[in-house]
């Protein structure tokens, strides 16, 4: 009899990441299940519970009910329902949405499956200094950085780093910069709001892709400051494979497990003297490293969630 | 230095402060405004230190001087900036906050609570996460059940009478006590939502604070008061791990002991309001002193 295993695909297929993984289970041939983002309002139902008995409970998705007891992988990138539908959208349609993402992410946070990721682990990237405090745990170096409001203490650590980036706090992207004449005119505002200083580190940047314990390392040549910027600026940046040592590998596998993270996009600069890592992405779009290199980053997440 | 942060000033904050200070404790309590608006932050992180120094009006605080802290501030909302677009207000309370979890993780003091990643006053889980970790630690629980429509929930509510009820379609979903009359209204809510059982039974709280439980009851005008009550030793021992897990110093859970004696867990706070008013000083005193590692474990 065949096991009843199910995988679960959460997120839009429009998405390149989303697709290149439906790609590859398709490859295997593994019964996964797509919840489409734009169809959950109208294909997905779930009833569970928590009970002195444990966990259980059945899903539905479009006209296939399992038992919530047969999932044993799940990949998911939703978007917020918010976001995903925009402002104009029909406001029955967004809270239906978000009910049933609810209700699915707080079974996330019980099951006991393959998730990647669960919920909570990946808010160790909303706070950068916090996340590095974990990643010196591992070994890695990481940037001197200075958070302050204080036009005195930023001038303390610039007599001590002539060479500054700025960068945000949070999990909010923003657009890493060096800190020149342009940027220390609009020190007016730090007493605002505290800012992020590091200094600046020569090296090359790499993207370590961590799946379990497979990793895939991709070397970025960019001559800017920000790589995922650098097309904006005129200076397209150049990907190639990059072959990690045994030990740079362990490290970099060992930091996505104290992170809890299944999947994790871990960004280093690499020079002679040092490896420094400067943050570790919970939901990498490894797609772009993927297409760029030829690495099967999707292959390996496929074998990873149909194991 | 003893640090009492809050949103804004509360009866529990400002009893922790008198307590300290009449143990002679330099004690500085801040708001979320003050946080925002008063401080000035030198915050330092290296391969080998990290550390930071904080301005409050005449007063320089350095984070080696920090020997105890009680945080009740979950987290910033975007009010805080009222001269902000709400976009950079947004940006503001995301960015302060992934400061202070730094902040108060650089701490090797002890902290009424520690941060967590969701929260800078400490885990707050879910309804169905609390719950399932208190049955992983040998309690009784309630039953949850997560479901597919407000007609669903109304089912249950007609045999219950009673329910926990929850809308999972809200921004920030809030749990409300509905009745049989609320069916109607629930049945036209097309959204999943979560129902959980209300159990008939005495009301108990328990207050653990270290190593220390306070329990107080309800009395007829349901107000707070101190029992004495032997907790049984599987409850003690379930409590005492959950609170390991949680990795909280302070919480207080409740229970309801039903007629057969059998005691039923059904949530956790973290600020013991009950044992606060059961307790009065008595709790407050040995917070502080837990708090500054004076209170014997």
């Amino acid at each position: 009899m065949q096991e009843a295993k199910r995988i679960l695909i959460c997120g839009s297929a429009d998405e390149i990441p989303v697709s290149m993984l439906i790609a590859a289970l398709e490859r295997r041939q593994a019964p996964f299940l797509l919840l489409e983002q734009g169809s959950l309002h109208e294909n997905v139902k779930l009833r569970w519970q928590i009970s002195d008995k444990g966990l259980s409970g059945m899903m539905k998705v479009g006209d296939i009910v399992f038992d919530i007891r047969d999932i044993q992988s799940v990949y998911h990138r939703f978007m917020e329902p918010n976001d995903y539908w925009g402002s104009d959208a029909n406001k029955q349609v967004i809270e239906l949405s978000r009910s049933i993402l609810q209700a699915l992410m707080d079974l996330l946070d019980l099951l006991e499956a393959r998730i990647v990721n669960r919920r909570r682990p990946m808010m160790s990237n909303n706070s950068k200094p916090y996340q590095a405090m974990m990643i010196r745990k591992v070994g890695f170096s990481i940037p001197d950085t200075c958070i302050t409001n204080d036009r005195q203490a930023l001038e303390v650590f610039r007599s001590q780093h002539p060479e500054l980036i700025y960068k945000s706090i949070s999990a909010v992207r923003s657009i890493v910069s060096k800190l020149d004449e342009e940027g220390l005119k609009r020190l007016g505002d730090l007493r605002w709001l505290p800012t992020q200083f590091q200094h600046r580190i020569e090296g090359f940047n790499v993207r370590v892709h961590v799946i379990g314990k497979v990793a895939f390392a991709t070397q970025i040549i960019s001559e800017s400051t920000d790589y995922r910027y650098a097309s904006l600026k005129g200076h397209p940046s150049c990907f190639r494979k990059y072959s990690l040592t045994e030990d740079l590998k362990t490290a970099c596998v060992k930091l996505a497990r104290i992170c809890g993270l299944d999947f994790a996009g871990i960004d280093l600069i690499i020079n002679p003297e040092k490896v420094y890592c400067l943050e570790v992405n919970p939901s990498p779009g490894y797609s772009y490293y993927e297409q760029a290199t030829g690495q099967p980053i999707a292959d390996a997440l496929a074998a990873y969630l149909d194991f | 230095m003893f640090l009492i942060l809050d949103y804004e000033k509360t009866t529990f904050g400002r009893h922790l402060l008198a307590a300290a200070r009449s143990m002679h404790l330099n004690t500085l309590y801040l708001t979320g405004k003050e946080i925002v608006h008063g401080l000035s932050i030198d915050y330092r992180l290296t391969d080998h230190d990290k550390r930071f120094t904080i301005r409050f009006g005449k007063q320089l605080i350095r984070s080696e001087d920090i020997y105890g802290v009680y945080c009740g501030l979950d987290y910033f909302t975007p009010m805080l900036w009222p001269c902000f677009s709400v976009k950079d207000a947004d940006y503001a309370a995301q960015e302060t906050y992934a400061l202070w979890l730094a902040l108060l993780t650089t701490l090797s003091c002890r902290m009424l609570n520690s941060p967590a990643l969701d929260t800078l006053a400490g885990h707050m889980l879910s309804v169905p996460e609390t719950l399932s970790m208190a049955l992983k630690h040998g309690l009784n629980i309630p039953l949850s059940i997560t479901l597919e429509s407000g007609s669903a929930a109304s089912t249950l509510l007609a045999a219950h009478g009673t329910l926990q009820f929850t809308n999972l379609g809200q921004i920030s979903p809030q749990e409300l006590v509905i009745q049989r009359t609320d069916a109607k209204s629930v049945t036209k809510i097309k959204n999943h939502c979560r129902v959980t059982e209300i159990l008939a039974g005495n009301l108990v709280h328990i207050a653990l604070v270290g190593e220390r439980y306070f329990i107080s009851g309800r009395d007829e005008n349901k107000s707070p008061f101190p029992i004495d009550l032997r907790i049984p030793q599987k409850i003690k021992t379930g409590l005492y791990s959950m609170q390991n897990e949680l990795d909280l110093n302070m919480a207080e859970y409740q229970f309801r002991i039903t007629s057969n004696r059998e005691w039923i867990f059904s949530g956790y706070s973290r600020v013991p309001t009950n044992a606060m008013v059961a307790f009065g000083d008595t709790l407050f005193n040995y917070i502080v002193n837990y708090a500054i590692g004076n209170a014997g474990s």
